[in-house]
This record gives C-alpha cells, structure tokens and sequence, in this order.
C-alpha cells in the first residue's frame, strides 16, 4: 500500500495547511538524510496490526531546508508526529485530527468528526528516533507506556507511535 | 461562537505563532501567541461555563496557560493552571498541569531575589523532585557544581588559544584565574551565585581579565545546545576537539527529566538580566552529531553495551569495560570525551560506540547504566 506524504497537507481533516507543511518538511528532511527514496522507500508498521508500506513524497529536499531544519531532534519529533498522524488515520477508525497547545508545540489528540471537543478522543504520543534499531523503538515504545500509566480510572486512551528513520519501521499500537 | 470555533481559531493563531518562534521571529511570535491566548481562554472559560466536561475542561485550560507562557504572561498561566488543578482533571492531564506549574515556578526562582551578582558572576538554579526549596541531594549538587566547573575551564582554555589539553592538570594560572567560587546556596529551588577567579574582585594578571567574556561565552554556548542549534556552535567553537567535549559536558550539566528538570543560568549585562533555562533533557542532546559519516556506517558496527569501567590508561586514552556474561571490552576514548569518562569511573554505564576490531570499540557516548 502507498503512502504518500503530502496526504499530511492537503487535506486532513482537524490539521490546518500550515501546520501540515511544517511537518510535511520535517519529514522529508528525516528520510532525505538517510538518503531514502522519494519515489518509494519501504515503510514498515508494526505493533497492533503489521502493514507494509510504500512511502512516497515530493524531493524537495535542497540546502535551504537542510539549514531551516539544522536541529536534528526538532525534526525528528515533528517528522515522526507527521507518519504516526498518517499511520494512525489508516489504522484505526477515527478521522480527524484535533491539537492543544503544550508549551513547545502541540498535542495530538485523534477522534470522530461530531464528538464534543477532546472527549471520547484518544491522545496520540509520538516519538522519533533518527537512526535506531528495532530493539531502540520497542524500548523507546516501552518508556513511553511507562510513562503515561496511571493508576486512576479516568484514564484517557492513548495511540502510541514510535517512528524511526534510518530503515523506517514504526511501532504502532493502543496503549493497554 | 460555539467553544470549538473559538479553540479552532486559537489554534490557527498558535500555529502561526509557533511558524514565526521557529524561524527566529520571536517579537512577531509572542503577538500571535497573546492572540492565541485570549482566544484559548475564552473557550475555556465558555467550555466551563457550560459545563461541557472533562477532559474538555482541563485541556483547553492547560493549552491557554502554555499559550500564556509563550507570551510571558505568567500571571494568567498559574491562575489557569490553578483553576484546571481545582476542577476534576484525568490523573494524565493533572500530572502535566503540576509539571507546567513546576516550570512556571521556576522563572520565579532565576530572579537575583535581593542578591545582586556582577559581571564576573553568574546564577547557577537546579530544580527538580530531587530539589527541594532550599535543600538538594548531595550528589546532585556536586556533580553539576563539578561539571560546570570543566566546562568553565575547558572555556577559558579554549579563549585564551590553548590546545585542547588531552591529559594533566589545567595550568595553574588558569585556574588561579578562572576557577568557580561558590556562595552560600539560596532556597529558590536550589540556587548559588558563582563568581570566577577569586574570593574577591580581585586585579587580574595581564591577558587572564576577560572572565567576563568566558562567562558569555559560556552562557551563549549552553543556551545554543539547549536550542539545538548545533550548527551555531560550530560556528563558535571551531575546533573539533572543544567542540565534542562542550556538547557532551553540557550533556552532563542537563537536566534528566526525572531527578532534575531544570537547571538555569542567569548574568547581567549591561544592567539587564539574562538568563538561560536549560530544560532539553540530556537524552535529547545529540552526541552524534560530531560523528557525520555515522550515517554511512555499517549497522553492524555498531554497538550498545552495559557494564563495569574498571580500568584506564590515560596515555593512550583507553579503558575497560567489564560486561556480564561476555568479558571485557577495550574502549578508546577519543579527545574531548575523556572529562566524561573520568566521571563514571568504578560505575555501572550503558556505553555507545562503534567497533574498531572484535572486542575494541570507539567510543561515542555514555550514560550511567
């Protein structure tokens, strides 16, 4: 199955033009440093369900992106945010994509078209890593579970995804 | 308007504003963040007068105190990070409440409070849960005392034209002028005002008078790795030896995330306070960065391993690593990084590196394991 890119901007319901471009960018700078291919690079997912992908975007990879984007860890939460949006909108059944503002960018929040704002929604939590192992993102997945367990019961469900770049793979599932 | 157009609008504005703060703009960024705002606080409050619900409730009001942070509109952020705190939020979304108010404390704490400093000091603020008001755990305390220290040698140094120093003791007379001298601390979370090169303000020796400028510089410097702007380092820290061993001695000066979430620095220049707040946790600082053709590595050759630092030879910039179940491994150490090895020594570490030969691996970054 395809998966193109561009999807991020042109058209996804709940992300505004702007913000999709900006991680449209991002990503584009991740998989460009590792030299991968515009035209098709192999895009694995696992974790709930398994799903072979072919990522496709735009080469606009040039120096001028390369020096916007100079903070490799800036781009690499951003880009992995922009697939994990993506997976997560073919992967599962809600269908837009709402944001809250946290003080260095935004959370993500995935839900149905009619539901009242952030309620019966599910947090995204996004994490990326530039050039890992496998082993690297099941760990990374790990902490992250971790780290959103809370012993209350008005416990909000979470989607986490875990991208990484280098032989792009993706942890992705519901949090249990 | 209903609550969700006017959070659909806010958004819009934070977006744009986050766009500008990326690209530098930041007075253009602070206007559309107050915009963003007003607009996220005033479905907040709609949301809570209509009794709308959690976690509705909390999330707009969160999202409206991070939007009044952005715009250093403190004031209103405590008051609704408070009020979020004093409804019903989820347990998650509490928890993230208290750690923006922790934040938020903490600009609080990096003003002088009484204590003016000059220009050949600095404020030095840890906070974190293993920071209490005005009390600390020691070994906390001492190691990023310690490490800001090598980090304030190693910039003197490096100013004053010295090659990178590889192995022996800094020169007397860099010391004698450049060494920390600390203050009785102040409860605000921890704080201590540190001056350079002596108990009192002393004359300086002819060519060693610039500690003003090495504490800029140094200041300048953290604040660059803490915004990741690597590329802005290089630029003023040219030689690649001084390069690799600032970025990974501020690996050790950042916070963890867990015992120490933020350590602050604070100068006056020129009557004004400046200040630094080093919040980008130690795992989120590249230290690959000073190793380009990694992209180009095999994967294979590389390697994480846990174990025991047991032995050194400083002259050939080596030491042993005792892992259990596999043996010992030869480590080498390359320029830059030896002021971080040194400080696990005897200690459990997670090492990362790539091979060389079997059993021989270079080493590119270490952790406590």
């Amino acid at each position: 199955m395809t998966l193109d890119i561009k999807e991020i901007y042109q058209g996804l319901p709940g992300l505004s033009k702007v913000s999709g471009n900006h991680l449209y960018e991002s990503c584009v700078v991740c998989l460009s440093r590792h030299k991968h291919n515009s035209d098709g690079t192999y895009f694995s997912v696992y974790g709930d369900k398994k799903i072979n992908l072919m990522l496709v975007w735009d080469n606009i990879f040039d120096e001028q992106l390369d020096r916007t984007w100079a903070d490799q860890f800036y781009a690499t939460e951003h880009g992995a945010v922009c697939l994990a949006i993506l997976i997560a909108l073919k992967m599962t059944n809600y269908t837009i994509i709402e944001k809250s503002a946290r003080k260095n960018g935004f959370d993500y929040w995935l839900g149905e078209k009619d539901d009242i704002l952030f309620q019966k929604k599910a947090r995204l939590e996004v994490s990326g890593i530039f050039k890992g192992t496998e082993k690297d993102v099941n760990k990374r997945y790990k902490i992250k579970v971790i780290q959103t367990n809370q012993s209350d019961l008005l416990k909000i469900p979470a989607y986490i995804g875990i991208v990484e770049f280098s032989n792009p793979i993706a942890n992705f599932g519901i949090k249990k | 308007m209903k609550v969700q157009e006017i959070h659909n609008r806010a958004i819009e504005f934070a977006d744009l504003a986050f766009m500008k703060k990326f690209n530098g703009l930041v007075d253009e960024a602070k206007e559309l963040f107050l915009q963003a705002f007003k607009l996220e606080r005033e479905a907040a409050y709609a949301a809570k007068e209509q009794n709308i619900g959690e976690p509705t409730i909390s999330v707009l009001l969160k999202s409206a105190a991070s939007l009044a942070i952005n715009c250093d509109n403190y004031i209103d952020a405590e008051k609704l990070i408070c009020l979020a705190l004093y409804g019903d939020p989820p347990s998650e979304i509490a928890e993230e409440l208290r750690n923006l108010l922790e934040e938020l404390y903490f600009q609080r704490h990096l003003q002088f409070q009484g204590i003016s400093i000059c220009t050949t000091e600095l404020q030095l603020v840890i906070a974190g849960r293993g920071v209490g008001y005005g009390m600390a755990k020691s070994n906390l305390v001492f190691d990023k005392l310690n490490i800001f220290e090598k980090l304030t040698l190693r910039t003197a140094e490096r100013r004053l034209g010295k090659p990178f120093r590889s192995n022996g003791d800094v020169a007397k007379v860099i010391k004698m002028n450049f060494q920390p001298y600390l203050s009785v601390p102040r409860a605000a979370s921890l704080a201590f005002t540190i001056r350079f090169g002596g108990v009192s303000q002393q004359t300086k020796l002819e060519g060693f008078d610039n500690s003003v400028e090495v504490i800029e510089d140094l200041v300048n410097n953290i604040s660059l790795v803490n915004l990741g702007e690597y590329e802005s380092l290089r630029g003023n820290i040219k030689d690649e030896v001084y390069f690799r061993n600032f970025i990974s001695l501020s690996k050790e000066l950042a916070p963890d995330g867990e015992e120490i979430n933020l350590v602050g620095l604070s100068i006056v220049r020129n009557g004004e306070q400046k200040d630094v707040q080093f919040t980008r946790i130690r795992s989120e600082i590249q230290t690959n960065i000073f190793e380009e053709s990694n992209i180009k590595t095999n994967q294979d050759q590389h390697i994480e391993l846990i174990g025991h630092l047991f032995a050194a030879n400083e002259e050939q910039n080596n030491i042993r690593l005792k892992v259990e179940k596999e043996g010992n491994y030869s480590i080498t150490v390359p320029d830059g990084l030896n002021d971080i090895v040194k400080k696990y020594w005897g200690e459990q570490v997670r090492i990362k590196g790539t091979f060389l030969k079997p059993r021989v691996i270079k080493l590119s970054d270490i952790d406590p394991g």
